[in-house]
Parts: structure tokens; C-alpha cells; sequence
């Protein structure tokens, strides 16, 4: 055992002499920063449905009045209603941003000509806005005219802004947080091999009292732990930014599961092309293909971390857990036992 | 000549892999990822289930819960609201008050949206199902310094500008003649208002990314391989230029990529602009597995270094372009020029140069990095990582007119590092963020200009403190213009291109003499200590460092005045 | 192919004022030589002395931070002089997938040569280097050390450079490959190529040079031909044979044989014999090897 503690020192010991360990926290502070920054940061300011944001615009309001109403309860709207070729002029003459006009059919039928600039962010923003409110002035005149309709319509309110996109932080940030080292960590489990077998350091290593399982068991430990380690490192960022994480002991279970299966595959693909340049595609390929096959499982990677992380975790997610961890230790088996195969051939 | 010979060396090795019992498994492999493709995209699901919801017996939300594979229905109560469930349906919804509360309320209003559409299309009073069409009209406005001066309004007077072009036919109505007619969207429903978000043109362009970024690890990997055993002396003592063994040793890679992109690129049916787009990030690819291929010391850093670099590279081109609605933010990528291009939407210049244009400029300079570490020395010694770029910067910097470069091609990695700040700072409150972006972007730019200095002053000929300085100091100055001019443009905050001129020419000569003192004089601070070892080195940094800072507090606290 | 005679012959590899520096640290300062057509040029000295460095820099491979070197009057800087030159490594770092031939026919192209005539060359030169005909369809992996020396040798020689820079050439090699390499230099001297080598093996560089360059911490100490040498920094040796045993001595037949490597332990030793009751029977002044001469620079 103390053996085996020694090589796992002697490859943390190199992975954090080259430093470059740092590239890969590196890497994912810039997924989560970068990813943060645009969601929360830049959104919140540009996104027209956040009160505090919104840039005040002049309408003008044309017809016999109906829509007017909604955008006049919008508080960065100024809305004046005016005739249409005055209003068309006041637009061309950039004093107001934009012309609503309201014209209603002999059906009941109400068509909102909406004239504005071509492109530029303003008028981005103030279509966005528009959207909003048309949807909700649609659904007031259908609740008018329920009569008219075999349907029953349903409406729900608009909610309040929340603080940040939940769905993005919890169902695309944090999968990727979980994920990365995974994929990381499986290419460095295959590394350490390859680097071995290229710099024929491996003998060296042999002639130590040493089974090759227990020298290959020495390598993969290390990354083993660096995955849960840095999404833990990752979650305590989003913690610290009232993100919470639920269900801590699945999110690590769910890591080690999918690290097992990627190094156990990085192991045997760095023993079986070591000598080549071509180990890495090869590992990125198979990684690929493990990926699309865990489409499979009754609930993806993906989604696992997402219902995990939010607390919404049901029979179908320990499930999937269960077989991930029974494929993680199969795989990192069989791999590890084929790569020993293959490193005592090495030695002829 | 030499240039194809090594080309074709190169692709002699690195298919010489492929024998009997590797051939098959590749294939294997890559057939699976065919065949598996399209089926990725029906079950690539994050969010399922992500929302617990308790639905009453008779709620006519029932059936709508159901149509969303987002919402999991638990046997639950209304006493469960704020716990199991998020959210509790009977004849209106109730959400729990939380971030996860309004996520789901925000999730069944779109899910109850979708599913009445479908309903309503069946009614026959469509008049009463879509009571709503909106007519969308695009057309110009008076320039914006137009609006400026005439500020009294004159209702009556202003119809020089009315003709809304010779082919629009009068229709009696203003309003919708004011728009020609190419520039009107007619008759869409409310939900359809915006341009849907362009799911298929984003996948497809990750689609395309996944090979080359395969494409990458080769070409770094055999680059390697390579210099692990010393074999590029004999490249490097044959009477091939650097260049000529870097372009040969990529041109295969390049070759596979431009494949990629034609099939792909015709398949697809990607515009010219788009296409642009598409061969530099091909291109950019390919210049940052070059430069680490002949970086990393071992497979493992090099896997490293890799799979850090496409990692931001994808997250830099992917997440802006998923915002297509912010033109700001989405057209930092060029995949939104891609991705704009493909769904036949027309793309601007300005745009165009700024999605672009930093991206070329940084392939460029990882090129010429790539050139500057292409010696026996820098590629065959196992020098620190930060030691041997800095060999390379200081060929590259070593001239006059290469220190002026130098400073130009700086303001791209100064754009990107300020960027990276901005994102690590942000999720700090405002108040603690703005400082630190203030003292960060200045420490960024001035390390990057003594950095150039350094480099310089270390190589062959050195020129006095002074005029490094004032070298990468202009050098800098030009880039940051000219990176100005095109955000401006790009960013649509000036109208149209003539103003451009303006910024350089317009104003007072303060504003622009200002800064290009500013980076004159911190260039020279900063140089001046350069040479003199590591503690002087320093010294004069924080007094550049401190001197921009005091420069742009000014501004910060004349902007605010 | 001219021969130069010797006297006129221009030099057609110049090193002048040749240094490289690390920071502070010189690995290599002020290298002058030169190399003339059909003379061959030894650089020695022991390891870190710059010998690989110098090399280097005169083919162009690093960048001198002091000096120029030339060949045939163009820098070997630039990319193009480079085909005047003929370099072998130290290792010989081929490719071990690729067979003889097959090598051979890359560095031909990257030099310019049409096939045929690359093709031609190549078979020659493997001839005249006695690599037998079936290793040439092998891969270089699985050819014998010495083997795969004769394929890197090849290579340089390839595109008939007019200047040969062999970094430690004998390297790896048995003995008898060895003096058929010898042979094949001086073949190629008399043919009139430029040649500077650096050897560990002071035996070849006695036997081929005709310039000796001593190396001492990158620095030129001494140079000239054996004799020169052998004049300036030579201390002879004396060999006494006696028929008496005395300190240092071994027998050697009937007689008691010792070395000494001055006058005065001679004298000494001398007086001991005698002291003893032996007789000298004689005393024989050697010639100092280049060993020695290195060795009393490197001391000094």
C-alpha cells in the first residue's frame, strides 16, 4: 500500500512541477467566469425584460386605442398617440424610436404595425420588450373572446425576473463544471501512460518490486481525485455566489462513476497507440463515443448533474447512477488489465 | 518545394498508424459517431425533469405539465410547495418563492404557450384563437447628430425624407408605406416576433468545431512526437526557413480542415461572410496547435495545454452566439457570422470585423510565436514554458518596426485578458467589480507592453528605454484605436461608417493626443526599468501600472463630474 | 570535383568571433577558425567545453550572440547557405519508421534534388559506406546502431555539401567500423571536402586531422597540427627500463618497465635504481599524446 501511495505522489508530484494543472483550473474558472459574466452580467444589463435596464423610448401610438394601455404600464415607455403620417414623420425625424399602429378588422381581428429601425441594439431591445407585451395583450383579448372558442385558455402570469437564469446555472454550467476534469482527467490517466511507454521510463519502474497493475493503480489515482476535487472547488465558487448545490455525495458519486469509465478507457487506449502521436485523438474519439452512448441510460450525464444539483434527483437518476458506477468499475478493470497486458509485452 | 516534401512526410507519418488493427476500430468508432449523431440531438436533454411539480386532479394544467418533458409530476399536495415540489397546479399555478419558483412558473407560461398554440390552431374562429398579427416594418431614421440639432420640432416641415422607395406601392397607409416593401415581416403571431433562436445553425457549426479541434490534437501531437526525440535538427539544418517546416508540417492538417469546410460549407449552404468566418476559425484552430505542439514539454502537458485552449476557444465562440438577440454580446464570436450566415440572415461589416478581426489578429500572433520558437534551442530544451515564449517574443520584437508590432498585435490579448477579468470580477458585487476591472485593465496593459520592452531589450541590438517605449507605446496606441473604431462601428453604436473617421480625426485634439501620451510615457516608465533585473523590473511596472491608473480614474471622475 | 591545392585553397567554413551567451553565462566566446577545402578540422575537449554548441552555431542550427559564421561567404543563417553544408548530430535522430531509402529520399527532396538523382546518390553512398543492399528496405528502427550511423552519414553527405560538420561521427560505432569510417573521411579529404569533427576519441582526431582546435569552457586554448601541439604544451614523458624493480615499476619481460613525466622524477627515479644496485638499461622520451595535452590545458 505505502508502494502504492509513493507512485501516486511521485504523479502529483510531476503534474504540479509542470504546473500546468493550472491550465485546466484555469480552463474552467474561464468556463465558469466567461459563462457567468454573459448570463448574469451582460444580460441582466441588456435584457429588456429587467426593469433597472431598460432604456427609456419614445412611441408613438397610432389608432383607436386598445394596445396603448399595456404600453403605457410599461414605465421606460412614452407613448403619444398621434395621426399616422405625423407619426410617421416624427419617426423619420428620429423624435420618436417608434410607431405602434392598432387597426382592428370587421372579425375582431386586431393587427399591430410596429415600424422601427432597421437592426441596431435599441431597436433590438425595444422589438423584445414588444414581444412581451403583444403576448400578453393576446392573451387578454383570447380571455375576452373565450366565447368564440371550443378551447378553454389558459393563461399564467408573467413572473418576476429571477436573480439569474436557473435553468443555465443548474441544467448547462454546472454539467459542464462536473464534466470537464472528468474528460480531463481520463486524458491524463492516459498520458502518464503514454509518456512512460514513450520515454521507456517504464522498465525503470518495473524493475522495481512492483506488479504492473499496482504501477498502473499508483497512476490512476491521481486523477481519479483531481475530478471531484475541482468540481467541489467549482460548486464552493457557486455556493459563494447564493448558488446552491444539493446533494453533494451524489454530484462526487456521479464524478468518480464517469472518471473511472474515461480513465479506465484512457489507460487502455495510451497502452494499446502509446508509441504513436495519435493517442490523444484516439482518447477524444472513444470520449466522444462514450458520451453519445450515455445518451442511452435512462437519464443523460447531463441531466443526471442537473437533478442531482437542484435536489430533484428520483428513482430514475439512482438508477442511472448505479449503472454508471458498475460500468466505471467494469471498465477501469478491464482496461487497466488489458493495458497490463499489453506493457509486460512491451518489455520483449 | 521543401515546404511539400515535408508536407507529404508528414502525412506518410501520421497515417502510419492506420495498419490492420487499428484501421477497423477507427472506422468503428467514427461510424458510431455518424450513426449516433442525429439521435444525440433528440435526447441531448438537460433539463428534464428538472422542475418537481404537483398537479391537482381536475387542474386543466394537466395535460400542458405533461406536453413539457421539463416538468416532473410527483404524487404530491399543495403543503408540499417550497419543498419536494416547485410548483403546485390546480386552476392556476402556485410557485414556490425561489430562484427554482420562477424558473418553473417561467417555463409553464412557455409550455402553456406552445401547447395552446397547437389547440388553437385547430379553432375555427381563428380571428378569436390568433386575435393578434403583427406587421413588422424596418426603416431608416435621420442620423442620429441629424436629431441632434433639430431639436425644435417641426411637424409640419419634414417631408423631405418621406420616399420610401420608387418599388413600394402606396397601400394609404403611412405607416406601412414607410417601410419597402423587403423590409416588412408581415402577419406573425406574438410568440413569433423575435427570429427563433438559431438551435440548428449553432449545433451544426459545433458540429463542424468537434473534428477540427480532433484535427488539432493530431497536429500538435505529431508535432510533439517530433521533438521529443530531437529529430527537427535535420528540418532545421536543411536549407528550409522556419516557415517552410512549420507550413509543411501543417499543411495536411490544413487540408483536412479546408475539406471539412467545403463539404460542410456546401452542404450547409453557408454564405460567403459565413464562410469567411469558418476558414479563420479553421485557421485559428490549426495556429494554436501549432504554437503548443512546439510549446509542451510532454504528452501530458500538452493535453493540458490543449484541451485548455479549445475548451475557451469553443466557450468564447459558442456562448456569445447563443445570445443572437444582443448584437453586442452575440457578434464577439464569429460562429454568430456563421450561424447568421447559414440562416440566411445578412450580416453587417462592422459586425463582420468585430467578430473577426480580434480572432485573426491573435492566429496571427500565435503564428508568429510559432516562427520565433522554431530553433533548435527553444524547440528541443525543456526550459520552463514562460522562458521559452519569451525567447520567441524577443525574435519577434527584436527590430524597430517589430516592437511596433509588437504593440499592435498586444491590444488583442490585452481585449481578451481585460474580457477574462470582467468575468471573474462580475459575480463580485458592481461596487467591488468596477474598481477592480479600473486597476486590472491597466495592469494588463501595462504588463503587456513591458513584457514587449523586455523581450526587445533582451535581444540582439536594444534601443534606449526611451524609445522602446515610445515604440510600443504608439503601437499600442494604434491598436486600440483602430480595435475602437471597429467595436464602435460593430457594435452599431455609430450609424454608419463615415463617423468613423471622426473619432480619429473629430473632437479636440486633447482626446486623442491624451491617450496616446498616456501609453507613450507608461510604455517609457515601464521600460525603463527593464534589463536591470527582476526587482527594478518590477519597480517600474507598478509605476506604469500607477500611472495609468491615475490616468483613468481621471477620466472615470470626468466622465462622472 | 576540384582539388584546391592547398596553399591557395580559400577557407569555405569561417567562424569569426563566434560566441553564445545564457545571460551572464558565455557557453561558448570568441570562436575564430577556419576550415579549407581537403583539410580535415578536429574540435576538442571535454564534455561542456561548447564543442556541440560551436557546431551548431557554424551550421546555422543557433543563433550566435557574437560573430558571424560563414560558409563559402554566406551566413549560415540563412536558409539558403545551409545547402553548402553537411550536418550529422550527435544522436542520429531519423526516423525509425522510415527505411534507407526512403529517408534518403526526404532529405533529397528537401534539399532539391531531383528523384533519380537523389535515388542515385543515395544508393552510391550506402555503397561506399558498406551498408549491405538488404538493410536498405528495412526500417531504420530495426538496423544496428553502427547501421543506422552509416544512414545518418549518408545523409549528410547526400547532397554533396562542400562542407561537412560531423558531430562526433565514430559514435556508437564497433572498432572496425570505425577504421572504415576513418578510411571513408580521408577519402572524402582527398576529394577535397571541407571537414570539421568533434570527437571524444582523441586516437581518430590524431590519426585524421590536419588541424587540431582544443576547446577548453568554450574558449579556443591551443590549436594547430599534432606536432605544433605536441611542441608547445608537451612535457615528454620518459620511459625507463631497468633490471632492478623500482616504485612505479612493472615487470615487462625480463626487465623492470616505469613511466615518469618529468626530468627530475627521472633523475630520481634514476638514483633509486641505482641506490638499489640495478642498472638503467634504458631511457626512452615519448611524444606527448593529445590526451595529455588536453588534459594539462584543462588543469591549467
Amino acid at each position: 500500500m505505502s508502494q502504492l501511495g509513493a507512485l501516486a505522489r511521485k504523479e502529483l508530484r510531476d503534474i504540479l512541477r509542470e504546473k500546468t494543472i493550472v491550465v485546466a483550473l484555469v480552463v474552467q474558472l474561464f468556463i465558469a467566469g466567461f459563462s457567468t459574466f454573459l448570463a448574469v452580467g451582460l444580460t441582466g444589463l441588456y435584457d429588456p425584460s429587467s426593469t433597472s435596464a431598460r432604456t427609456r423610448a419614445d412611441i408613438a401610438y397610432v389608432g383607436p386605442g386598445g394596445f396603448d394601455g399595456l404600453l403605457k404600464d410599461a414605465r421606460n415607455l412614452h407613448v403619444q398617440p398621434l395621426e399616422a403620417s405625423a407619426a410617421v414623420a416624427a419617426f423619420q425625424a428620429r423624435r420618436v424610436d417608434a410607431v405602434v399602429q392598432e387597426e382592428i378588422g370587421a372579425d375582431g381581428l386586431h393587427t399591430v404595425n410596429l415600424l422601427l429601425e432597421d437592426g441596431g441594439i435599441p431597436a433590438t431591445l425595444l422589438l423584445t420588450q414588444m414581444k412581451g407585451l403583444l403576448e400578453r395583450y393576446e392573451e387578454h383579448l383570447r380571455t375576452a373572446e373565450q366565447g368564440r372558442l371550443q378551447q378553454q385558455v389558459l393563461t399564467v402570469p408573467v413572473p418576476a425576473k429571477a436573480d439569474a437564469p436557473y435553468a443555465f446555472v443548474y441544467a448547462t454550467l454546472l454539467p459542464l463544471l462536473v464534466f470537464t476534469p472528468v474528460f480531463l482527467s481520463g486524458a491524463v490517466a492516459g498520458d502518464t501512460v503514454t509518456q512512460e511507454v514513450q520515454t521507456r521510463t517504464l522498465v525503470l519502474l518495473r524493475s522495481a518490486p512492483l506488479g504492473v497493475p499496482r504501477i498502473l493503480a499508483g497512476k490512476l489515482l491521481v486523477p481519479l481525485l483531481l475530478a471531484p476535487a475541482q468540481m467541489l472547488l467549482w460548486i464552493a465558487l457557486l455556493t459563494l455566489n447564493h448558488l446552491p448545490v444539493a446533494n453533494l455525495p451524489g454530484l462526487i458519486a456521479l464524478s468518480l462513476s464517469t472518471t473511472l469509465i474515461l480513465a479506465g478507457a484512457g489507460v487502455a487506449i495510451a497502452a494499446g497507440f502509446g508509441r504513436s502521436n495519435t493517442v490523444q485523438a484516439a482518447y477524444a474519439l472513444v470520449a466522444i463515443l462514450l458520451a453519445l452512448g450515455s445518451l442511452l441510460l435512462p437519464a443523460n450525464p447531463l441531466n443526471l448533474a442537473a437533478l442531482l444539483a437542484t435536489g430533484a434527483a428520483d428513482a430514475r437518476v439512482w438508477t442511472t447512477l448505479g449503472i454508471l458506477a458498475a460500468l466505471g468499475v467494469v471498465t477501469t478493470a478491464v482496461g487497466m488489465g488489458w493495458a497490463a497486458r499489453r506493457l509486460r509485452m512491451e518489455r520483449a | 518545394m521543401g515546404t511539400w516534401a515535408v508536407a507529404w512526410h508528414e502525412v506518410r507519418r501520421s497515417t502510419a498508424f492506420l495498419n490492420r488493427r487499428t484501421a477497423p476500430l477507427l472506422a468503428l468508432v467514427f461510424v458510431g459517431i455518424l450513426l449516433l449523431g442525429p439521435f444525440v440531438v433528440s435526447r441531448l436533454d438537460a433539463q428534464r425533469g428538472l422542475y418537481p411539480v404537483g398537479v391537482a386532479a381536475d387542474s386543466p394544467f394537466a395535460p400542458v405539465v405533461a406536453s413539457d418533458a421539463r416538468f416532473a409530476a410527483l404524487p404530491a399536495t399543495q403543503a408540499d410547495l417550497g419543498g419536494r415540489i416547485a410548483l403546485w397546479v390546480d386552476t392556476a399555478p402556485h410557485a414556490e418563492t425561489s430562484a427554482r419558483g420562477t424558473a418553473a412558473l417561467q417555463a409553464l407560461r412557455q409550455a402553456t404557450q406552445r401547447w395552446l398554440d397547437e389547440r388553437l390552431s385547430a379553432e375555427a374562429d381563428q380571428a378569436a384563437a390568433f386575435p393578434v398579427l403583427v406587421n413588422i416594418l424596418n426603416a431608416p431614421q435621420a442620423p442620429v447628430t441629424a436629431a441632434a440639432s433639430s431639436a425644435i420640432p417641426s411637424t409640419a416641415t419634414t417631408p423631405a425624407s418621406s420616399s420610401a422607395g420608387p418599388t413600394a406601392t402606396p397601400t394609404a397607409n403611412p405607416v406601412l408605406d414607410a417601410a419597402p416593401p423587403e423590409a416588412r415581416t408581415l402577419a406573425v403571431k406574438p410568440r413569433d416576433v423575435n427570429p427563433p433562436f438559431p438551435v440548428r445553425s449553432l449545433l451544426l457549426t459545433f458540429a463542424f468545431l468537434i473534428p477540427m479541434n480532433l484535427v488539432a490534437q493530431l497536429h500538435a501531437g505529431s508535432l510533439l512526437a517530433e521533438r521529443t526525440r530531437h529529430r527537427t535538427v535535420l528540418l532545421l539544418a536543411s536549407p528550409l526557413a522556419p516557415w517552410q517546416i512549420l507550413a509543411g508540417r501543417t499543411l495536411p492538417y490544413l487540408g483536412i480542415g479546408l475539406f471539412v469546410w467545403l463539404v460542410a460549407g456546401v452542404a450547409v449552404g453557408v454564405g460567403w461572410l459565413g464562410a469567411i468566418a469558418a476558414l479563420l476559425v479553421i485557421v485559428f484552430v490549426l495556429a494554436t496547435s501549432l504554437l503548443l505542439g512546439l510549446l509542451a514539454r510532454s504528452p501530458r502537458e500538452l493535453t493540458f495545454l490543449l484541451t485548455g485552449a479549445t475548451t475557451m476557444l469553443s466557450t468564447f465562440l459558442f456562448l456569445p452566439a447563443i445570445f443572437t438577440a444582443i448584437p453586442q454580446v452575440a457578434f464577439l464570436s464569429p460562429v454568430a457570422v456563421i450561424s447568421a450566415s447559414i440562416e440566411g440572415d445578412s450580416v453587417g461589416w462592422g459586425p463582420f470585423l468585430c467578430a473577426t478581426l480580434p480572432l485573426a489578429l491573435v492566429a496571427v500572433s500565435l503564428v508568429l510565436l510559432s516562427l520565433g520558437l522554431t530553433r533548435d534551442e527553444t524547440l528541443h530544451g525543456q526550459a520552463s514554458l514562460s522562458s521559452r515564449l519569451m525567447a520567441s517574443l524577443r525574435r519577434l520584437a527584436a527590430t524597430r518596426r517589430g516592437l511596433l508590432v509588437a504593440g499592435i498585435l498586444a491590444v488583442p490579448f490585452a481585449l481578451a485578458l481585460q474580457l477574462f477579468l470582467l468575468a471573474l470580477v462580475i459575480p463580485l458585487t458592481l461596487y467591488a467589480a468596477i474598481p477592480a476591472v479600473v486597476l486590472g485593465a491597466a495592469l494588463v496593459e501595462e504588463g503587456l507592453k513591458q513584457a514587449a520592452v523586455s523581450a526587445h531589450r533582451t535581444a540582439g541590438r536594444p534601443r534606449p528605454a526611451w524609445l522602446s517605449g515610445v515604440l510600443v507605446g504608439s503601437g499600442f496606441f494604434l491598436g486600440e484605436k483602430l480595435a475602437l473604431i471597429v467595436g464602435l462601428v460593430g457594435f452599431g453604436l455609430l450609424p454608419s461608417g463615415q463617423s468613423a473617421l471622426a473619432v480619429l480625426g473629430g473632437g479636440t485634439g486633447l482626446l486623442l493626443i491624451a491617450p496616446l501620451a498616456l501609453h507613450v510615457v507608461a510604455a517609457m516608465v515601464g521600460a525603463s526599468g527593464t534589463g536591470r533585473g527582476r526587482g527594478w523590473t518590477l519597480t517600474a511596472l507598478a509605476g506604469a501600472w500607477a500611472l495609468h491608473c491615475a490616468y483613468n480614474l481621471a477620466i472615470l471622475a470626468g466622465a462622472l463630474a | 570535383m576540384v582539388k584546391w591545392p592547398r596553399a591557395v585553397a580559400r577557407a569555405m567554413l569561417v567562424a569569426s568571433g563566434l560566441g553564445k551567451h545564457y545571460g551572464p553565462v558565455a557557453a561558448v566566446a570568441e570562436v575564430t577558425l577556419e576550415v579549407r577545402p581537403g583539410t580535415i578540422v578536429g574540435l576538442v575537449g571535454n564534455n561542456g567545453a561548447g564543442k556541440s554548441t560551436t557546431l551548431k552555431m557554424l551550421c546555422g542550427l543557433v543563433e550566435p550572440t557574437t560573430g558571424t559564421a560563414t560558409v563559402d561567404g554566406q551566413a549560415t543563417l540563412r536558409p539558403a547557405a545551409r545547402k553548402g553544408i553537411g550536418y550529422l548530430p550527435e544522436d542520429s535522430p531519423l526516423y525509425d519508421e522510415q527505411t534507407p531509402l526512403a529517408c534518403l529520399a526526404f532529405f533529397g527532396s528537401l534539399y532539391g534534388l531531383r528523384r533519380k538523382e537523389s535515388k542515385a546518390r543515395a544508393e552510391t553512398l550506402l555503397r561506399r559506406l558498406r551498408l549491405d543492399e538488404p538493410f536498405w528496405k528495412k526500417p531504420i528502427g530495426e538496423l544496428s546502431k553502427g547501421s543506422a550511423r552509416k544512414v545518418a552519414i549518408a545523409r549528410a553527405l547526400l547532397h554533396d555539401p562542400g562542407v561537412l560538420i560531423l558531430d562526433e561521427p565514430a559514435s556508437g560505432l564497433d572498432p572496425a567500423t570505425r577504421r572504415e569510417l576513418d578510411a571513408f573521411l580521408l577519402e572524402l579529404r582527398a576529394e577535397g571536402k571541407a571537414i570539421l569533427l568533434s570527437a571524444h576519441n582523441l586516437r581518430q582526431v590524431e590519426d585524421l586531422c590536419d588541424t587540431i582546435v582544443l576547446l577548453h569552457q568554450g574558449q579556443i586554448a591551443a590549436r594547430g597540427s599534432l606536432s605544433e601541439l605536441r611542441h608547445a604544451f608537451g612535457t615528454p614523458r620518459y620511459r625507463l627500463h631497468a633490471d632492478r624493480p623500482f616504485p612505479g615499476s612493472a615487470p615487462q619481460g625480463p626487465l623492470h618497465v616505469g613511466e615518469v613525466a618529468s626530468p627530475v622524477l627521472l633523475e630520481e627515479a634514476l638514483a633509486r635504481v641505482r641506490a638499489a644496485g640495478g642498472t638503467p638499461v634504458e631511457v626512452e622520451s615519448l611524444p606527448p599524446s593529445l590526451d595529455d595535452i588536453l588534459r594539462r590545458v584543462a588543469g591549467a
